[in-house]
């Protein structure tokens, strides 16, 4: 008797936790230090003067710690995944898992960060508000396509 | 800002403002507000992934396969001699 892979949650958890950590980077590398529009504290510590823009680079850089051990905890996951004959191999559902870990990760620091705890807002300034809520949506519409492609890799996988 | 870079490297990690920033570090009064906002969106996802791993595993629709996937010998077939 033949059987075929049918299970996808350890390739999507390891996809979608290393997408968490890429896409923690994305934020960290690009709106933290080449753009600079904010950092880990900056509404609450506003990074005026040197002693406060290296209070902001220590959580900058205890946020990037998290990012790295969530990239590193995706990548042991993905391998372990790779070793069990009970996973089929998709390279959709694996890139639709990054995507869904970045939405999520967009979403939920979103959520907590900039509107719940108010430890920093995405473009500071008088359209704050539209910012935050425009890195909310990408989170959605990330997570949203994720899913998609997600759904599609499995289905590819029927007869 | 080249030399205020130069300046810094050569008198730091001692110099004036960085023991400034060490003390505001050490006597953050919300510390653990700071420590909650960064780890709490990480510790969600955790979860939500979790749920993913479990989720991946339901059979759903995917009882049959085609050829195009890697096949796997069933676990309750006895091992070659």
């Amino acid at each position: 008797m033949r059987t075929y892979p049918t299970n996808s949650g350890p390739l999507i958890a390891a996809g979608t936790v290393m997408g968490v950590g890429l896409g923690g980077f994305v934020d960290g590398i690009l709106l933290h230090q080449v753009l600079q529009w904010h950092n880990m504290l900056s509404s609450r510590v506003p990074p005026v003067d040197l002693v406060a823009m290296k209070f902001n680079m220590m959580w900058d850089g205890m946020f990037h710690v998290l990012t790295w051990l969530m990239t590193v905890v995706g990548l042991a996951l993905l391998w372990r995944a790779g070793r069990r004959d009970d996973v089929p191999w998709s390279g959709t559902v694996f890139v639709g898992s990054l995507v869904l870990g970045w939405g999520l990760f967009n979403f939920v620091e979103g959520v907590i960060d900039h509107q719940i705890l108010g430890l920093h807002h995405v473009h500071p300034g008088p359209d704050q508000l539209a910012w935050d809520v425009g890195f909310l949506a990408s989170g959605l519409v990330f997570a949203l396509i994720g899913v998609a492609l997600i759904r599609t890799g499995r289905r590819a996988a029927r007869p | 800002m080249l030399v205020f870079a130069a300046n810094l490297a050569t008198n730091c990690p001692d110099c004036p403002p960085v023991r400034a920033a060490r003390a505001a570090v050490a006597d953050d009064p919300e510390l653990w507000l700071h420590v909650l906002g960064v780890l709490a969106p990480f510790c969600v996802i955790a979860v939500v992934a979790g749920g993913l791993y479990r989720l991946g595993a339901a059979p759903g629709k995917e009882h049959r396969s085609c050829a195009h996937i890697r096949p796997t010998v069933a676990r309750s077939s006895p091992p070659e001699p």
